[in-house]
């Protein structure tokens, strides 16, 4: 049996269907517990749909690029495998290097020469190397939250303060690279900068609360579409 | 967002964070064993299992790059997400999608982040996110034939291509901000952020020298390039997460920065 005989077959079909079915009942088990507990600590259902109407348009523009990614993905790992990998830990960047390494270590230049042994390794690889995250989850996420916690009963003040320095960390060492080459994706990062800056006064004088909620999706939907004319501008 | 009776700094419930962690690890074991149940499934039966010195030759350098930034994906992401840490993790696409979609839940409900708020908040959004991608993505599967000159078009790949910065450009003024969430602000908070800044701009104006001094640029196979931010920022944040945390702790013992809370109603 090849390569893509065994990525399109029906069995790896009816196993990604089963493996998605779980990661929906997961989310939709894990939501269900917060949505009762948000209600019990006092949020009316109107904040909760507000939440998940906020979050749905969010998530709709980075997943475009995810969607780009299954026509990246769908040649090298055939329609279910990449449905698959979408769905769960890991990203676009990461299956391809991972394919290329599992394929390399067998000795086969490209999936067209391969058999369904390299696309069993392939699937294993890519499970293997992406799992460290989730074991040590397990192993001191609990620690790490309670540690939150405690700091919090301590000292309101510092906790509140000493909690916005992850996200603070994050966005640091993230985006200084991006200012020491100008390049489009430095005029992207500085136009989402600036209409996130723009929206404020626009928010605090019209009082639209709605523009609040979105601000974030419009201005990184309005950066991501500058990319195309500092792309053109800068060829 | 306002609350119901919302007190000050909301109470935690020891009961409800043990059973959302005892339901993450569960639903982590879940995942593990699908995952590396799947490829066992499919080896047995079309006779084509691989040898486990083969699975090991391929996985083993991509465990020694993602273990760490793993480990460093828990570390600073438990604290925004708490228990929801498990979910984002099993479904993935963090820094593009969950970050910054719990990131935008926690600031239109105006909470802190590290609060049973921010918990359940996250978990909501983390959920949300996470069943629009499978959506989406099934239609994508379904409707490819239509879908794909779309989304193969030079200027949506761009546009994809682009997603990180954009993404930073509109979340990074958030990080100078007095507003922390849930009525409480931070007076002075930029004048801890002025040290990490410049120490960040640091290395990654050597990088190249920094990699080559640690001999990291040869052990992923770009000799003489700077690979520190590009290749190891997972490292980068392990290392500076103290810098930030501490710096800001110094300034605020010093009374540099002022922390207002609301007042009770």
């Amino acid at each position: 049996m090849t390569y893509l005989d065994a990525a399109q077959h029906w069995l790896t079909y009816a196993i990604v269907v089963a493996g998605i079915c779980y990661i929906v009942f997961l989310t939709v088990f894990h939501m269900r517990k917060s949505w009762k507990r948000a209600l019990e600590i006092g949020y009316t259902k109107k904040q909760l749909r507000k939440v998940v109407k906020s979050s749905a348009s969010y998530t709709l523009i980075p997943a475009i690029a995810i969607l780009v990614g299954f026509f990246n993905l769908a040649p090298t790992l055939g329609i279910p495998l990449s449905w698959w990998r979408l769905s769960v830990i890991g990203n676009t960047v990461y299956e391809i290097m991972a394919a290329d390494i599992a394929l390399n270590a067998s000795g086969v230049a490209n999936v067209a020469e391969a058999s369904a042994k390299e696309f069993v390794l392939v699937m294993s690889v890519m499970a293997i190397g992406i799992m460290g995250s989730m074991v040590i989850s397990v192993l001191i996420a609990k620690k790490i939250q309670s540690g939150v916690f405690k700091i919090r009963q301590r000292d309101p003040r510092w906790s509140a303060l000493g909690n916005s320095t992850f996200i603070t960390t994050v966005l640091i060492v993230l985006t200084i690279p991006y200012f020491f080459r100008v390049s489009v994706a430095l005029l992207t990062l500085v136009t989402g900068a600036a209409v996130s800056l723009a929206l404020r006064p626009v928010i605090r004088k019209t009082g639209l609360a709605w523009l609040n909620d979105f601000s974030l999706a419009i201005s990184m939907l309005t950066a991501m579409a500058s990319s195309v004319m500092w792309t053109s501008l800068l060829a | 967002m306002k609350r119901n009776k919302k007190p000050v700094i909301p109470h935690t419930n020891e009961r409800h964070m043990n059973a959302m962690h005892r339901l993450g690890r569960a639903g982590v074991a879940g995942a593990i064993l699908l995952m590396l149940g799947m490829p066992l499934a499919l080896g047995l039966y079309f006779d084509a299992l691989p040898s486990v010195g083969k699975i090991l030759q391929a996985a083993v350098p991509l465990l020694v790059v993602f273990v760490p930034s793993g480990f460093a994906e828990v570390l600073y992401y438990t604290p925004i997400m708490g228990s929801s840490v498990y979910l984002a993790l099993i479904t993935g696409e963090i820094i593009n999608l969950k970050w910054p979609v719990i990131n935008n839940a926690i600031k239109i409900s105006n909470i802190s982040p590290g609060t049973e708020d921010a918990e359940v908040i996250s978990s909501i959004a983390a959920g949300t996110a996470s069943l629009i991608v499978v959506a989406l993505v099934t239609a994508c599967i379904v409707l490819s034939i239509p879908l794909q000159p779309f989304l193969t078009m030079p200027a949506v790949r761009t546009a994809s291509a682009n997603v990180f910065p954009a993404l930073f450009g509109a979340m990074v003024l958030d990080a100078f901000k007095s507003d922390l969430g849930s009525g409480i602000r931070a007076s002075g908070r930029w004048k801890s952020l002025l040290f990490p800044l410049l120490l960040v701009a640091g290395v990654t104006f050597f990088d190249a020298e920094l990699s080559a001094f640690l001999h990291l640029d040869t052990l992923v196979g770009q000799a003489g390039t700077g690979v520190i931010m590009s290749v190891y920022p997972g490292f980068v944040i392990i290392l500076m997460l103290p810098v930030v945390y501490y710096t800001t702790k110094l300034l605020y013992k010093k009374g540099k920065i002022h922390i207002r809370l609301p007042e009770k109603t």
